[in-house]
């Protein structure tokens, strides 16, 4: 075994083409990442016509280098404008926006850096270790177990937001109300369209999230900017730039949050259809779970950024399992690899795995994981340079900022399908989210709800069309946990009020 | 799905298209299995129909060049790129295209309508039940939300600070606001019309004005920063950014 693995490690490490392919591929995915709208699944596609004058090794480290670094560079603008680059970074937006406020953005990114490295780590490790194992787990889901599994997610966003839990379900309700609209997979009457023929394909979701974190929060940002002082803004402090290394006592303090949640992030990337952003939403619930300071989720909780980020990279390592073992994608990044290696003439297959040196595949499969360690590796100090050099628009005021972000969140919504429908939907959302943040209900679970909605719904159709019998949806043990998952998370008022008390100390009874 | 096919973890049944698939030749086809249904998947290239009839005959001329194998990339031809990945393939030019999709089209149109299909379409769920599910819910909740209203004085964690929340909007606050809908309006209206470089500059110089930025910087700014947007979104992201007037 080691022999392929010394192969592999000479295709990439000991290749130049490869490793400047890696570098430019990094530095690609970071600016796609970081700009709202565009997704790394667009990235990859337009990298494709590029990847028939590569080599094997060097279109697939291609692919892989651009996912790693684009899911960490979706929380830059989550960061600085709360517009969150990827749906992943949708999660923490908030916490990390508030920190970035509070004068602390190189501080929380850098967490975001280290703990997505980690994670992606953490993912390549499951991914190469046990993938085979894990695919056979992957195939024990069925359409009662997804429908759970889609369910715990929209829980998870709904039950951990801020303040009473009436908010967080009428944003989940808005959220799958508005998922509805379109022609849905099950039914052969558009809904809700109200004549429009745009409206058939439903409301897609980026100009939805761009308009409801984004657009929002600049028309807030808008209504008060006319009563600041012009100059560079007085409230924002002065940060002493953090790297990655000021950091790491924290990962060493937290490693157990740490592996906990990249096994969450590990565990739902390897199904195909659930990937980054429902991993970050479920690793984040937890988290506020298991956390001593629930509070500050929602609020600026570096814990839930740090496991959230940490989940969702995670979640990419692992979404290869179902496609090099079955040639299923575990997601849309790993579809358009699997093209790319047919196109390479690499079939997908237990030989990626068993195969010895001599064959092709068998070196190839390896390379993958020797990819994403390098990825992740040089993620660090390219991650750094874009914290450095993204974190002098920090001090930028206001009035001078927000107009680009507003060009930003027209170009971003315009890009995906080239329809300015696109950018009305943006618009719709954006005043949707302004006065939804003015009844100070949550924005999260209503992206999440548009992004699920139709997974779930589907699902339930079908569990209902196969058999009406409701006792198949705690037929399987894991139908079974989620469920309980579910249930339990719904009942957590009761348990999080106890965390918020200070714990009691054992003190004698003192009269 | 080849991998859990070889396996034996999974039967195919039978192949839609009118031969057999390439390198599957001991599956049969549906026609040979009694049920004389064929369909593939298909691609087909369409230009808006205001295109120019001498674009649209470069198009169909290069295209027929690619699909006939005149052309290469990176040492192989269309056909043998296809052949290679197990697609079998036939091309149409235009007439054949547009008379294929009219058959498609109708023979789709009757087996959807055919009694057989009705017969299996009954789906237990209205397609409007969980819109209205949704619908009710989100009355019930909302009255509920109202019921325990959050008031302002709410815990304030320590670090947290005070943002546009805690500050109340002046009238002019509320009109950047309306401006600022207004030029993402003008934008939608207008772009197609005069480009992107003309309504990215408007808007830009519009807002950044009207929030009291000083002029020259803003306008100098501006002129620099749009073309460099455009030319990496356009060009370099091949996103379809309207030309107009000054585009490239």
């Amino acid at each position: 075994m080691s022999d392929v693995l010394r192969a592999a490690i000479d295709n990439v490490i000991l290749d130049p083409i490869v490793m400047v392919t890696i570098l430019l591929s990094c530095v690609y995915g970071i600016f796609v990442g970081a700009i709202p709208g565009l997704t790394a699944t667009m990235a990859v596609a337009l990298m494709v016509p590029l990847t028939f004058f590569m080599g094997d090794v060097q279109a697939i480290a291609a692919i892989v280098t651009t996912t790693t670094c684009s899911i960490f560079a979706g929380d830059i603008p989550a960061t600085l404008v709360r517009i969150p680059g990827t749906p992943a970074s949708a999660a923490y937006a908030s916490d990390s926006y508030q920190l970035a406020q509070n004068g602390q953005y190189s501080r929380i990114l850098s967490i975001s850096l280290l703990f997505s490295v980690i994670g992606g780590l953490f993912g390549v490790g499951v991914l190469s270790l046990a993938a085979p194992k894990l695919a056979r787990l992957a195939t024990q889901f069925g359409n009662y177990e997804y429908f759970w599994l889609f369910a715990l997610g929209l829980t998870c966003a709904a039950v951990v937001s801020d303040g009473p839990r009436s908010r967080g379900i009428v944003a989940l309700l808005i959220g799958l109300l508005l998922s509805t609209v379109g022609l849905g997979q099950d039914y052969s009457t558009p809904r809700l369209t109200f004549g429009s023929d745009e409206l058939i394909t439903g409301i897609n979701f980026i100009p939805a999230m761009i308009g409801l974190f984004g657009l929002s929060e600049v028309l807030r940002n808008v209504s008060v900017v006319d009563q600041e002082k012009s100059g560079p803004r007085v409230d924002a402090k002065r940060e002493i730039p953090t790297t990655v290394i000021d950091v790491i006592p924290l990962a060493l303090k937290r490693w157990v949050s740490l592996v906990r949640s990249s096994s969450i992030g590990a565990v739902i990337g390897m199904l195909p259809g659930a990937g980054a952003d429902i991993a970050a939403w479920i690793a984040y619930a937890v988290s506020k779970r298991f956390s001593r300071k629930p509070g500050l989720y929602g609020k600026g909780s570096e814990e839930g950024v740090a496991d959230a980020t940490g989940a969702n990279n995670a979640a990419l390592g692992s979404a290869w399992i179902p496609a090099l073992v079955f040639g299923i994608p575990g997601d849309s990044v790993t579809a358009i690899a699997i093209g790319v290696l047919l196109m390479k003439n690499i079939t997908p297959g237990p030989q990626i795995f068993l195969g010895d040196v001599s064959n092709s595949a068998t070196v190839l499969g390896y390379s993958i994981y020797v990819t994403f360690v390098v990825a992740n590796i040089l993620l660090i100090p390219i991650g750094w340079l874009a914290i450095r050099l993204s974190g002098m628009l920090v001090n930028v005021p206001r009035r001078v900022l927000m107009p680009p972000v507003v060009l930003f969140c027209i170009l971003g919504s315009y890009a995906m399908s080239a329809s300015y429908f696109d950018v009305w939907v943006m618009l719709s959302m954006g005043l949707l989210g302004f006065v939804l943040e003015r009844f100070r209900i949550p924005l999260g679970p209503v992206v999440l709800g548009i992004i699920l909605g139709p997974e779930l719904e589907h699902r339930f159709v079908q569990c209902i069309s196969n058999s009406t019998d409701v006792s198949l949806f705690l037929g399987s043990y894991i139908s079974k946990l989620l469920a309980f998952a579910v249930v339990l998370l719904w009942m957590s008022p009761l348990l999080f009020s106890q965390t918020k008390r200070k714990p009691r100390r054992s003190v004698p009874n003192v009269a | 799905a080849e991998v859990s096919y070889r396996s034996g973890e999974v039967r195919a049944l039978g192949v839609m298209s009118a031969q057999k698939a390439i390198g599957y030749e001991e599956v049969p086809t549906f026609a040979e299995q009694g049920r004389d249904w064929s369909v593939g998947g298909w691609r087909g290239i369409a230009v808006p129909v205001e295109t120019p009839d001498d674009i649209s005959d470069r198009l169909v001329a290069a295209l027929k060049n690619v699909v006939s194998g005149k052309t290469q990339v990176a040492g192989e031809t269309f056909p043998e790129a296809l052949t290679k990945m197990n697609f079998d393939s036939t091309s149409r030019g235009p007439e054949e295209f547009r008379e294929f999709v009219v058959s498609y089209d109708k023979s789709l149109g009757e087996l959807l309508t055919s009694p057989a299909m009705k017969s299996v379409s009954t789906s237990k769920l209205n397609a409007m039940f969980f819109p209205y599910l949704l619908m009710g819910g989100l009355v019930i909740s909302v009255l509920w939300m109202r019921a325990f209203p959050v008031g302002q004085a709410e815990v304030v964690e320590p670090g947290e600070i005070a943002t546009a929340d805690t500050v109340a909007p002046t009238a002019r606050g509320y009109t950047s606001m309306v401006i600022l809908v207004l030029a993402i309006v003008a934008y939608c209206v207008f772009a197609e019309m005069i480009g992107f470089i003309l309504i990215a500059i408007i808007v830009l110089l519009t807002l950044l004005l009207w929030l009291g930025c000083s002029p020259w910087p803003t306008i100098g700014g501006t002129l620099l920063f749009v073309p460099i947007v455009y030319q990496l979104f356009s060009h370099g992201f091949q996103v379809a950014l309207p030309r107009g007037w000054f585009g490239w």
